[in-house]
């Protein structure tokens, strides 16, 4: 089963630059969160954890997901049709995690108000005291940045495959 | 033995591959090659089965579920929270001190607090229901076959055993359609390994207590941890008491769907809707009996050292000494024998608190993080609840395999714990 090469090489392409992403990124992300266990906090180097988010298991899911990417540029460039799967799957992945983190904004959004709502020494003020100080740039991070990137990969997959 | 000896390879895979031979035969005559559209199962199965990244690819999908899980649930929880303590404060109205104490300490202190982790456990069904419905779970049955295969495991176990996360009870059952006995007896006994539900309402207080922003991390480790010590305790009984080789899996693979929305409701609530059956019913009355046990003899402080569950707790607290827990999480345990969620609910009633932040900072002032992490594990393997054990009983019919099961997950419950608290000292945590 062949691919139009000329294709098959943009996909290549493609893949490389979000998997290269995704990899380095996710790998910052875990050296990050390693330092942190030890107490080096990067963002005291001006580094914002918008781009090098410092949690291990973030870094290590990013990876993943640039490795998934990574594995299919070989055989996009090939022109092989099956291996258009990596970038399916990668992009799949890569939407179902922005879902994720998004979800998890949204439920510190609600978490803030709620915080915002209770008079501070409120008996009910203990309940909601995790939320003190949140802003919504403390959420963001390369996994949902990233996936901007990946929107015309999941355009260019959907429009292949209806047209296949 | 002998027929080994014979074809020069394991007979099973003689059959197997005689088996294949026969089918591309007759394929061949029959069948007419031609371009064939790949469809969308066979995309996603290239990578989702791929031997290097299919395992990789389940670990990162079960890491989202358990943060969608933890995250997203916590500002829901503090509303039950909130709304609980707004009704305590009723409670303390009651001109009678015995019902006012009985209501606000032992109904809404205990059950009241164990119902906020009805949000964690509806959205950890529900994400599971998704990964059900579309398909994607009998998928890992497979992928795990590989290595389980290679372990001298039978791959049709790990259904059970992902059954397992939602409920050890029908994961047992799920455990009849393996027709080896052996395979079938050894499903039985590491099903209990996997972490239920009722499980997660203890991790979700305890890695909040402790771990804060790794919380999520902490929890989604219990169930790989429960994942390993199935699979080492498997091999275990297949090198030892139940040796033999595991029967080949066949499976037919359905074709990915699109999950909807009704469709994961319904599973969710389906499942979900047990455990509020359970908390109206005998966690209701677990409450009680634990306030009960509490308060009296009449005149104490209630949850002191000097009460009944106090005297019970002092008694076996030196048994969890080397793992760092106080006799309030010691006596704890023994309640957790019913249910997991007993746990967490007599650890509300013994400190005379009625939130979750009230007991995480009870809890944070009793133990180390460390001790923390190993009560989690130990919680992971301990034997899930009683009708786990009556479960166990009525499938495998022998009150041998019963004892056995429950006493060896007891043993292997502290021998874990043990093990994290003992590797966390030398690391000097």
């Amino acid at each position: 089963m062949t691919l139009s090469i000329k294709i098959g090489k943009k996909w290549a392409i493609y893949s490389l630059c979000i998997g290269l992403a995704s990899m380095i990124f996710g790998l910052l992300g875990l050296t990050s969160g390693l330092s942190l266990a030890y107490g080096v906090n990067w963002s005291e180097w001006g580094i914002s954890t918008v781009f090098v988010y410092p949690d291990i298991f973030t870094g290590v899911m990013m990876a993943i997901i640039g490795v998934i990417f990574l594995l299919g540029v070989r055989p996009q460039w090939s022109g092989k049709q099956d291996a258009v799967s990596f970038l399916v799957v990668g992009t799949l992945l890569s939407a179902l995690f922005f879902g994720v983190y998004l979800a998890m904004m949204g439920a510190n959004a609600i978490g803030y108000s709620m915080y915002n709502a209770i008079p501070a020494g409120s008996v009910y003020a203990n309940s909601v005291a995790d939320w003190e100080g949140w802003i919504w740039l403390n959420d963001v991070h390369p996994g949902i940045w990233l996936f901007v990137f990946v929107i015309p990969g999941l355009y260019l997959t959907l429009k292949l495959w209806r047209k296949e | 033995m002998k027929a080994k000896e014979i074809l020069g390879e394991d007979a099973e895979l003689v059959l197997a591959d005689a088996r294949y031979d026969s089918i591309n035969k007759v394929v061949k005559t029959s069948l007419i090659k031609g371009e064939r559209k790949w469809s969308a199962s066979d995309l996603l199965d290239k990578v989702f089965l791929n031997k290097y990244v299919g395992i990789p690819a389940f670990f990162a999908l079960l890491w989202a579920v358990f943060q969608f899980t933890f995250k997203v649930s916590t500002p829901f929880m503090a509303m039950i929270d909130m709304f609980f303590k707004w009704l305590t404060g009723y409670a303390a109205l009651i001109p009678n001190d015995i019902v006012a104490s009985v209501i606000g300490d032992g109904i809404f202190g205990g059950l009241g607090f164990i119902l906020q982790f009805t949000v964690p456990i509806f959205f950890l069904f529900f994400a599971l229901a998704i990964l059900e419905d579309s398909g994607y779970l009998t998928r890992v049955a497979f992928v795990f076959d590989r290595l389980l295969f290679k372990l001298g495991l039978h791959g049709r176990s790990f259904i059970p055993m992902l059954i397992g996360f939602g409920c050890n009870v029908p994961a047992i059952m799920a455990a009849r359609s393996i027709e080896g006995k052996k395979d079938r007896l050894i499903t039985i006994l590491i099903a209990p390994f996997m972490s239920c539900a009722a499980r997660l309402p203890v991790y979700v207080l305890i890695a909040g207590a402790f771990f804060a922003t790794n919380a999520a991390t902490a929890v989604w480790s219990m169930y790989l941890i429960g994942i390993f010590v199935a699979i080492v305790f498997a091999l275990l009984l297949r090198k030892t008491i139940l040796r033999g080789d595991p029967a080949p899996f066949i499976v037919e693979l359905p074709t990915y769907k699109m999950p909807t929305l009704k469709g994961a409701v319904l599973h969710m609530w389906e499942r979900g809707v047990s455990f509020l059956k359970k908390a109206g019913t005998y966690l209701l009355v677990g409450a009680i009996i634990i306030w009960s046990l509490s308060v009296l003899p009449w005149g104490v402080t209630p949850g002191s050292g000097e009460s009944l569950i106090g005297m019970i707790g002092q008694t076996i607290q030196p048994v969890f000494a080397p793992l760092g827990f106080s006799w309030q999480i010691s006596g704890s345990l023994i309640f957790a024998f019913m249910a997991k969620e007993v746990l967490v609910e007599s650890l509300g009633v013994i400190y005379s608190v009625s939130s979750d932040v009230g007991i995480q900072a009870a809890l944070v002032n009793s133990i180390t993080p460390l001790s923390a992490y190993a009560l989690m594990v130990f919680m992971l393997l301990y034997v899930p609840c009683l009708a786990t054990i009556g479960v166990i009983k009525k499938e495998t019919n022998s009150w041998k395999w019963t004892a056995f099961s429950a006493v060896s997950q007891c043993v292997i419950a502290y021998l874990g714990a043990l093990i994290v608290v003992g590797v966390g000292t030398l690391l000097g945590l």
